[in-house]
């Protein structure tokens, strides 16, 4: 009965170039096997055929909410959404507002910038969407504009509350429709410059519908440009303190036996680092990590007026430690591993800046675990990361 | 060996176009497109092909052709291509035709530069000119700017 499914088998009479080869079948099922389900027939001879399909659920299926834009649908991956707001037409005079033109709109207290979904995507629609582009759809699109122009001045709003790196925006659609789990398609090299989608999904009714890239589409209405970014990150900064005052802190032992705090957040990682893989170029440490060279410095060589001592003492002797404890640090060009003497703990704490830096590369000091520790300014590290690298190399050269 | 080479004609503003018989996986009758907002103009949509989200491209933009007139209905040529199973939009499709190696002459250089790295050349058929296209190349979109390019508006 299988045989059905082998390749080559064929009961046609004729066979042509196109049809009647023996293939059909075995396309079937190879293709099933291929995503790790089964096929299996039974027949009963003047009764019929019962074709057992299995496929497995696995594929890539996720819960997304469904919302309609200029008579368009679009899925919206769930774990971008927060919550739905609904303005209605007489009440949106109180809760819209713009500032400079820009619409925002309160939320419990806060403003929430708000992206109209048909703005963003009609940017580029006029040439790209044109796709249609009979002169009469175009006029046809022009009215359909107008009117929905009018639509938005006097109609209830539909906000998609939503999240994109921590930060929250209201998706202004035509009209929400439902929930439902989609199983997520690819979309072709053609389109994947377009970071406003994540993909294509198709509808129960057969139709394709997109689905948005939250985070794409975000910065497209350049809520996440760079100095928003920047904003967003001290922002968050800040409500992590402000939300129950505490932040994860490493702390760790640094030069001669004083404590140090770094915050968690701002760590790439923490490597441990056996000290016969730290090679020497220049006279700098450094060691090969993940394929590229990770410059090595040590915490008493950031600190600058450590520095100063230490230079000449042991520049140039590589480690003695048979591990070292490295905390990974990460801007947007280089990283670069800071050696500390010990890393202690990890605690969680209010930073409350309770006397001033006393160095460089020191924010200030407060008592953490009760002990006084100082927190280490890592932007400022970051920074003189570059610049300080050559001028370590200049004394040798000298 | 004298190399016969079957070809899929299809008419694309009156003109006569052919794709290799070999690189066509099918010709269907097209259905709704989904367009893509934000896509270069040459993307005509997304097509749920058996499941399968395939991109449909518009011929007659990217041979930088009239539009086709809102009457009359695409064909889509189902195109395996480098960049994956590709849509292609034509007027009309025409026959299977063998040719041989002698007929085709290379698109002359009087042809933009543009249409000459997609329209290969052309094989003398005993009516009409076969426009050979590269299909691969065909299946491309020119990357676009931030701003989309503007050239098909009307």
């Amino acid at each position: 009965m299988n045989l059905v499914f082998q390749p080559g088998f064929s009961t046609a009479e004729k066979v042509t170039n196109v049809s009647g080869r023996g293939v059909g079948m075995d396309v079937v099922k190879t293709h099933i096997e291929k995503i790790g389900g089964t096929v299996d027939l039974q027949s009963k001879a003047g009764q019929g055929v019962m074709v057992r399909m299995k496929i497995p659920l696995t594929l890539a299926i996720i819960p997304a909410l469904i919302v309609t834009s200029a008579g368009e649908r679009y899925a919206v991956p769930q774990v971008n959404l927060l919550e739905l707001v609904r303005v209605e037409a007489g009440a949106e005079r109180k809760g819209i507002e713009t500032i400079h033109g820009a619409p925002v709109y309160r939320l419990r207290g806060r403003l929430l910038p708000l992206v109209y979904l048909n703005r963003e995507l009609e940017a580029g629609a006029n040439a790209g969407e044109a796709a249609n582009a009979a002169p009469a759809a175009t006029a046809a699109k022009t009215d359909l504009l107008d009117f929905r122009a009018a639509r938005e001045r006097c109609q209830a709003v539909n906000i998609v509350v939503l999240e994109a790196n921590g930060r929250h925006f209201g998706l202004v659609v035509d009209e929400i429709n439902d929930t439902e789990e989609i199983v997520v398609k690819p979309l072709s090299k053609h389109l994947k410059h377009i970071t406003v989608y994540a993909g294509a999904t198709i509808m129960g009714d057969g139709k394709v519908a997109l689905i948005l890239d939250v985070i794409g589409l975000a910065q497209r209405a350049s809520l996440l440009g760079e100095e928003r970014e920047r904003m967003l990150g001290e922002e968050a900064e800040a409500a992590a303190e402000g939300a129950d005052g505490k932040q994860q802190l490493v702390l760790f032992a640094g030069p001669a036996g004083s404590r140090m705090a770094v915050p968690l957040k701002l760590l790439a990682r923490l490597e441990n680092i056996p000290g016969d893989q730290v090679e020497r170029s220049g006279n700098q440490w450094v060691t090969q990590y993940r394929g590229q060279i990770l410059p090595l410095i040590r915490i008493s060589h950031a600190l600058e007026e450590r520095r100063q001592r230490l230079r000449g003492d042991d520049e140039l002797s590589l480690p003695t430690t048979a591990m070292l404890q490295v905390l990974v640090l990460e801007n947007e060009h280089q990283s670069f591993g800071l050696v500390v003497n010990q890393i202690l703990d990890i605690v969680e704490s209010t930073l409350q800046p309770q006397s001033p830096a006393t160095r460089a590369g020191v924010l200030h000091s407060s008592v953490i675990a009760e002990r006084v520790t100082e927190l280490l300014d890592v932007p400022a590290l970051l920074r003189s990361g570059e610049a300080f690298e050559p001028a370590a190399s200049h004394p040798a050269e000298s | 060996m004298t190399s016969a080479r079957q070809f899929c004609t299809f008419y694309l503003d009156h003109l006569l176009f052919g794709v290799e018989s070999q690189k066509i996986q099918e010709v269907v009758t097209c259905r709704e497109l989904r367009p893509v907002p934000l896509a270069p103009p040459v993307v005509s949509g997304l097509m749920n092909l058996r499941g399968q989200v395939v991109v449909a491209l518009e011929l007659r933009r990217q041979l930088e052709l009239a539009e086709r007139p809102p009457h009359m209905p695409p064909v889509c040529l189902v195109v395996r291509a480098a960049s994956g199973t590709v849509c292609l939009l034509a007027d009309e499709v025409g026959n299977v035709v063998e040719v041989e190696d002698e007929t085709f002459e290379p698109s002359p250089e009087t042809l933009s530069e543009r249409l000459r790295s997609l329209i290969l050349g052309v094989h003398k058929l005993e009516r009409e000119l076969m426009h050979v296209l590269d299909t691969d190349r065909a299946c491309e979109v020119r990357a676009v700017g931030p701003g989309p390019t503007s050239e098909v508006v009307s």
